[in-house]
């Protein structure tokens, strides 16, 4: 029975958004207004049919109702109540339920974050939302129906959520992800209502600004928690993969970094307005193209959804239609505006268009690179390449560093023109301070210096010193360093994230250490001055496995620190996985993989220091909270 | 006389038993090389080279038996001494390009090894070309501009 | 020029829809052989009935073959087993065997027990053949033809499909 309320709740859903998807439109060209005041009611009700339709496949998970298919496919009695939650998401067709979900929520937000949404372009806004959520919903119906039920025999229980998949991060990985993707719809919503009402000014970009801060957030989140999950998880002590999936998120998170950067310019200048609503459209275009790819066949991954060519067509159709329609639009729109403000190339909208220019450059030749292999295929006739992180780490490394000096000078410039260039002399000074710092205290922890690292200590010292050293050393008087941060509170946030992250990626680049051996019981081995010992083997039961342990102690110096890693056995599908013994410490994590018992009681281990890694994660999520504030406060000012 | 003989035996057993507890033994490298630099280019290399069977992984990450096989192979190249182009040759001619996660540099992969560069500085050429346009039609809007005043202010002389 | 550029992104995202849309039509799921169009490697194994025989490329003489990759541990080779057998029954043709990666008593007790439709099989135990021969898994299934030249690998089981849609067509 819930199962059938679900299912009809999303046909109400659909139906719903085919009315506010098309109504609207005909309004505005017809000139003829009904009650305008539908549209919000109309976005209310669309988030109460698809979270009660949501609501009603978590009761299945919940209650184990096995008769729907989907439920007895990725659940099971074994399997502890969280991860049933979850499990809701945890494939295809549930995780698109989620997905408008996200959606529905974003109409919801944008309807309550203005007193007045009955003009036009709030009313074609959520006119293309609804599109949007609906085009979700009939692709949802129509090919992967949640609901489905298997009758009249159904299982008496299910295969299994993924063992890999059972972990907390995996919880709520996939919901800050969408956010992340699907709130891209709503700049991208807003561009097309800004040009079709021809009201493409700095009202629009300044209404864009906020929603586009926040999409990028949630998918800083998601990628920065993918990563964690992949490190710990995965169990070879990598964090970034360049995997499809992988840059199925980063290409939009980089797109839309350039869409809120260049809105501050269309805003405050008046220019930029074409790049702007180009950035509107390519960002969603490439959460777009991100689903399509991961959920279609076309590229296989390490976790690549059910694998589908009828999907895929589907997909392709959305893309199609609201890309192609898009850039028609964009195509026929005319933007001679009177006054045209000029720029010098010492000015600070050049500086931003730079850093447009680097970002979607980077996202094209990363997208690029992703299906180069299927392109390549095709082209030879049958030829088989492959792309991968030796290619992706070399490619992003002068756009990192363009960036980054973007980043550390960015604050400095004046609109127009720069005037003033002493802030140079100051900033070197600077730069060269903090790198002699850091890489002092690097020597001093590793015994080494490196040249690649020594990159990434550049561009952390220089970003550092750009956005809060020089701040704090020239203006003197606390009250102006008051002033400065609270203006610039949420941009500094984020670029001294990805100054952590950067010397993050850089130090565990260069001076991790790692051994793959033999251990038997009692015996340990010297990595780099870390003592392992392998302690014992002990037998633990969970709620649905059993698993292996093994006990390790670390020494270094003087201090001891266990740890264990185990290998698991679920028992309802019996699949295997290994948990990865970790230790994590401000400077280092000591990584310990168990690996196979090879005879008697000796295994196989992978052992791993990794230095500064989790420097990464604080630096994703610093730029995560920058992105937040600044969102937040745009919001704020709005209503 | 052969109590006592058996006792010092046992006696001696004992320590010898707790002396070797005191020296742990030491674990045994899988992949044990002489020289720290072939052992950074080896797993260099490992991360290099694709998992053929792994829908998306590299050697170093898998443990799939076709992975564990090839670092074995791979493990003796090197310590064989063969050079990374020797061991690339070895696995591209059994297993092609596929295998390689550094796609070669060759006619057919220029577009991918040097077509983000030429976009970059192709846009850049754009974006300059757009702005000299652009001044120079400021510089024409304010000669215009500076006619009519002057015009305007000869008329109302 | 300034049309250009905004019609530009148009153009370019018409000809990334004709890429994505290909993109679907593949078929292929394989890692396609390298080995194509040319001779079997150099080895030098044991045979699996006989540890004492020693086989090497030239044992494998009696052109077209076909060489298939199996294991008792490979599920998948005794789904296709069956039609090995039928294969040797009906085409004649000589099947040699790579016993992968395996026990030799077991392997010869499951030849035994489901009958045996190899002239012989090597026994490849470190896999060295194997990856000479660019195999990732078991089954794989090759075609040497009439010239000794390797004209196809198959990954996967051996079928009456894929006999006919990939194997025949060399045999000519």
């Amino acid at each position: 029975m819930i199962p059938e309320i679900g299912h009809l709740l999303l046909i109400g859903a659909l139906t719903v958004t085919f009315i506010g998807g098309c109504l609207p439109f005909y309004e505005f060209v017809s000139k003829k207004y009904y009650s305008q005041s539908y549209i919000r009611p109309f976005s209310i009700l669309t988030t109460f049919l698809v979270t009660g339709s949501f609501i009603c496949l978590i009761y299945s998970f919940l209650v184990d109702d096995f008769s729907v298919a989907y439920v007895a496919t990725n659940s099971n009695t074994l399997l502890p109540d969280y991860y049933k939650f979850a499990a809701t998401w945890g494939a295809h067709e549930g995780s698109l339920v989620l997905w408008i979900l996200c959606l529905s929520l974003w109409l919801v937000g944008y309807m309550f974050s203005k007193n007045n949404v009955n003009d036009s372009f709030s009313s074609i806004t959520s006119a293309v939302m609804n599109q949007i959520i609906f085009a979700f919903i009939l692709f949802t119906l129509f090919t992967s129906n949640p609901f489905e039920r298997l009758l009249p025999f159904s299982p008496l229980e299910g295969g299994d959520l993924n063992p890999s998949l059972q972990d907390f991060a995996f919880t709520i990985h996939p919901p800050l992800l969408y956010m992340g993707y699907s709130g891209l719809a709503l700049p991208f919503s807003l561009a097309i209502a800004a040009m079709i009402t021809k009201n493409i000014d700095s009202l629009w970009a300044s209404s864009s600004r906020p929603w586009s801060l926040l999409s990028c957030a949630f998918l800083t989140l998601g990628i920065g928690l993918g990563s964690w999950w992949a490190y710990y998880e995965l169990g070879w002590g990598g964090w970034w993969f360049w995997d499809p999936v992988e840059n199925a998120a980063f290409v939009p998170w980089l797109i839309s970094i350039a869409l809120f950067h260049s809105l501050i310019v269309t805003e405050r200048r008046g220019v930029f307005k074409n790049w702007s609503l180009l950035l509107s459209i390519l960002s969603f275009g490439a959460s777009l193209l991100g689903t399509f790819l991961v959920r279609s066949g076309a590229l296989t991954s390490v976790h690549a959804f059910a694998l589908d060519p009828e999907r895929g067509l589907f997909i392709l159709g959305i893309f199609t239609y609201f890309i192609f329609g898009a850039l028609l639009i964009y195509s026929l729109k005319n933007t001679k505006t009177q006054s045209e403000s000029t720029y010098s190339l010492t000015s600070v909208e050049f500086g931003f268009l730079l850093n447009n220019l680097l970002l979607v450059v980077l996202a094209i030749s990363i997208m690029f690179g992703t299906i180069f292999p299927l392109l390549y295929e095709a082209y030879t006739n049958g030829d088989q390449v492959s792309v991968g992180p030796p290619y992706f780490n070399v490619l992003i490394l002068p756009f990192a560093i363009g960036l980054g000096f973007l980043q550390g000078i960015g604050l400095f410039l004046g609109w127009s023109g720069t005037k003033d260039f002493s802030f140079l002399n100051r900033l070197v000074i600077e730069t060269l301070t903090v790198l002699i710092v850091i890489n002092t205290l690097l020597y001093f922890l590793f015994g080494s210096f490196s040249t690649w690292s020594l990159i990434a200590c550049l561009l952390f010292a220089w970003i550092v010193s750009g956005n809060i050293l020089d701040v704090v050393i020239n203006k003197r008087s606390l009250n102006k360093i008051r002033s400065f941060l609270s203006i610039r509170l949420g941009a500094i946030f984020a670029h001294l994230g990805i100054a952590f992250l950067v010397l993050g990626i850089g130090v565990v680049s260069t001076y991790s250490s790692e051994k793959e051996l033999l251990l038997s019981v009692g015996e340990s081995y010297d990595l780099d001055g870390y003592v392992f010992e392998f302690e014992n083997m002990s037998v633990k039961r969970g709620p649905n496995y059993i698993a292996e342990v093994a006990n390790l102690d670390i020494k270094e110096n003087r201090k001891t620190i266990s740890l264990s890693s185990e290998n698991r056995n679920y028992l309802s599908a019996n699949q295997e996985t290994t948990e990865v013994g970790i230790v994590a410490h401000f400077f280092k994590d000591y990584y310990v993989a168990l690996g196979e018992n090879v005879q008697g009681d000796t295994w196989s281990f992978r052992l791993q220091v990794k230095p500064f890694v989790r420097w990464i994660w604080f630096g994703a999520l610093l730029v995560a909270i920058g992105t937040f504030i600044s969102s937040i406060k745009l919001l704020r000012k709005e209503t | 006389m052969k109590t006592v003989i058996f006792s010092i035996i046992l006696l001696l057993s004992q320590v010898i038993a707790s002396l070797e507890a005191e020296n742990l033994e030491v674990g045994k490298e899988l992949y044990p090389f002489e020289s720290h630099d072939s052992e950074v280019r080896f797993n260099r290399l490992l991360e290099d080279y694709r998992c053929p069977k792994c829908q998306s992984s590299n050697l170093a990450g898998s443990n799939a038996p076709i992975a564990m096989d090839l670092k074995l192979e791979i493990y003796r190249l090197v310590r064989a001494g063969k050079k990374d182009s020797e061991i690339t040759e070895f696995l591209t001619q059994r297993y092609g390009d596929f295998i390689l996660y550094k796609p070669p540099f060759q006619s057919s992969t220029y577009v991918l090894w040097i077509g983000p560069f030429v976009l970059l500085f192709l846009a850049m050429l754009l974006v300059l070309a757009f702005k000299r346009n652009q001044q120079n039609k400021g510089a024409d809007r304010n000669i215009a501009e500076l006619k009519r005043q002057l015009e305007f202010d000869q008329s109302n002389k | 020029m300034k049309k250009f550029v905004h019609i530009a992104p148009l153009v370019i995202f018409m000809f990334l829809i004709l890429a994505l849309f290909s993109f679907l039509q593949r078929d292929n799921n394989q890692l396609n052989s390298v080995l194509i169009d040319k001779n079997f490697p150099e080895f030098n194994l044991t045979k699996l009935e006989n540890k004492n025989v020693v086989l090497t490329k030239g044992d494998i003489s009696n052109f077209p073959a076909i060489v298939n990759v199996w294991a008792t541990w490979c599920i998948t080779c005794r789904i296709e087993h069956p039609f090995l057998l039928e294969l040797k029954q009906e085409s004649k043709i000589n099947i040699y065997g790579l016993n992968y990666k395996d026990n030799r008593q077991k392997a010869l007790n499951l030849l035994e027990r489901d009958g045996n439709p190899f002239e012989f099989s090597i026994f490849d135990k470190e896999g060295s053949l194997a990856i000479d021969l660019g195999v990732y898994g078991a089954p794989e299934t090759f075609l040497i033809n009439a010239d000794g030249i390797i004209k196809t690998r198959h990954v996967g089981a051996l079928t009456p499909e894929v006999w006919d849609k990939k194997f025949v067509i060399h045999l000519k």
